[in-house]
């Protein structure tokens, strides 16, 4: 199910990028196995009991999903998606935002 | 010695039963079958549930050859001319698909206007309806119904190249339309100069407060959605903002006797204000999936996927 995330993960292994989910299940219970089978690895904040209606999705105004948004090593927002822009678009995105990181002096 | 009897056939209609009563059979079979693979699908896992997927997709294509046997066996009951429908509507890569879309089109372009304006109300947009129907619209242009077929069209169709076409016919040619308003705000969803000057056009001149307002409200949504598109151009990002809250500073004012467009225009405006694309991510400090608390900064110094994603 989220092949993409776990390639992403694991290409920038070494670098200045995280990968940091909100999630807006409403029953932890039912999502734990989940998490074990698709190898979900990355943290995630937990929305609540409310699910969608959560205090997290509320905050950031989300009201489709998957939201994504890519937040620079300096902590401004550089880019929001509502439903995957695609695998090319996110990663060249972030690509170019890591090398940024990645600069001595930055 | 026993007679033998036949095995019992209790699922076919009764020899006897109308040309309806067939169809609203073959209806009820098919959607007992689509529910019955859908819960077979939520249990099953991997390349079992692709299979299980694929054979829902497949049940429309195998249903439509019965329907198309139900037309060619009452040709001149209604249930033909919805049995045709039907299978425009679910039977997509089917072999029977195109003498039905065929035989679709050859109605749409002879139906009395009244009664093709009413059919089409219950039929989701696909290009072959699409098509029959715009060029019926056309083909009737001073018939004020027509706009009506060209409304079906700009807001079932909205996401299509026929359908944004309708949306700007019914604009110029039915500017009365009681559809105006929502097309206005279908409209802002795609960002282009001629969307920003056609909604500028009626923000600023049109003397409808309701149409007004739409126009507003989409021009301020459409504004917002461009500055998440200029992360790389902060000062640009900025000034795009600043017009987007003026729309929605305005909208907010138009919709003063609409309590919830004026609510939802403000959160959009707050939202604008204090989250968006070129401002500092707000803090994060809430529990992980294991009850332990966490914070966004923590990742500070390096580049962030936040991913809201759910499990459904």
């Amino acid at each position: 199910m989220f092949p993409h995330e776990r390639s992403l993960v694991k290409k920038l292994a070494d670098k200045p990028f995280a990968l940091v989910g909100v999630n807006s299940d409403s029953d932890l219970k039912e999502l734990k196995p989940v998490l074990q089978e698709e190898q979900i690895t990355w943290r995630s904040f937990w929305n609540g009991e409310k699910g969608t209606g959560g205090p997290i999705s509320t905050a950031w105004n989300v009201h489709g999903w998957p939201t994504l948004y890519i937040i620079d090593h300096k902590g401004i927002i550089r880019h929001k998606y509502v439903g995957s822009p695609g695998d090319k678009v996110l990663d060249e995105a972030i690509e170019k935002l890591v090398k940024d990181a990645d600069k001595p002096g930055k | 010695m026993l007679l033998a009897l036949p095995a019992s056939r209790g699922d076919e209609p009764k020899k006897d039963a109308s040309p309806k009563e067939k169809y609203d059979a073959l209806v009820k079979e098919f959607t007992a079958k689509q529910s019955e693979i859908i819960s077979q699908v939520r249990k099953a896992k991997g390349p079992e549930q692709e299979k299980l997927i694929e054979k829902y997709y497949g049940i429309g294509k195998e249903f439509s050859e019965k329907f198309f046997k139900l037309a060619e066996d009452y040709p001149k009951d209604a249930v033909a001319t919805d049995a045709v429908f039907w299978i425009v509507q679910n039977g997509a890569g089917s072999a029977v698909y195109q003498k039905a879309a065929d035989k679709v089109s050859a109605m749409l372009a002879e139906m009395p206007l009244k009664d093709l304006s009413r059919k089409i109300q219950s039929l989701r947009a696909n290009e072959a309806l699409l098509d029959a129907v715009l060029k019926r619209a056309q083909k009737e242009e001073k018939d004020p119904l027509a706009g009506d077929l060209i409304a079906w069209a700009a807001t079932n169709a909205y996401f299509m190249p026929g359908g944004e076409k309708a949306a700007r016919i019914l604009i110029e040619k039915y500017p009365d339309h009681s559809a105006i308003e929502r097309v206005l705000g279908i409209l802002g969803r795609a960002d282009s100069p001629e969307t920003e000057k056609t909604l500028k056009k009626f923000a600023e001149t049109s003397n409808r407060p309701n149409i007004k307002a739409a126009a507003t409200l989409s021009l301020a949504r459409m504004l917002a959605n461009r500055v998440d598109t200029l992360g790389d151009k902060p000062a640009e990002a900025d000034k795009v903002a600043a017009q987007a809250d003026e729309f929605f500073t305005s909208a907010i004012a138009l919709y003063k006797d609409n309590a919830k467009q004026k609510e939802t225009a403000e959160l959009e405006q707050k939202t604008l204000r204090t989250i968006r694309v070129g401002k500092e991510a707000p803090e994060i400090k809430a529990p992980d999936l294991d009850g332990k608390e966490f914070k966004l900064s923590d990742y500070r110094g390096k580049v962030v996927l936040l991913d809201f994603w759910g499990n459904w």
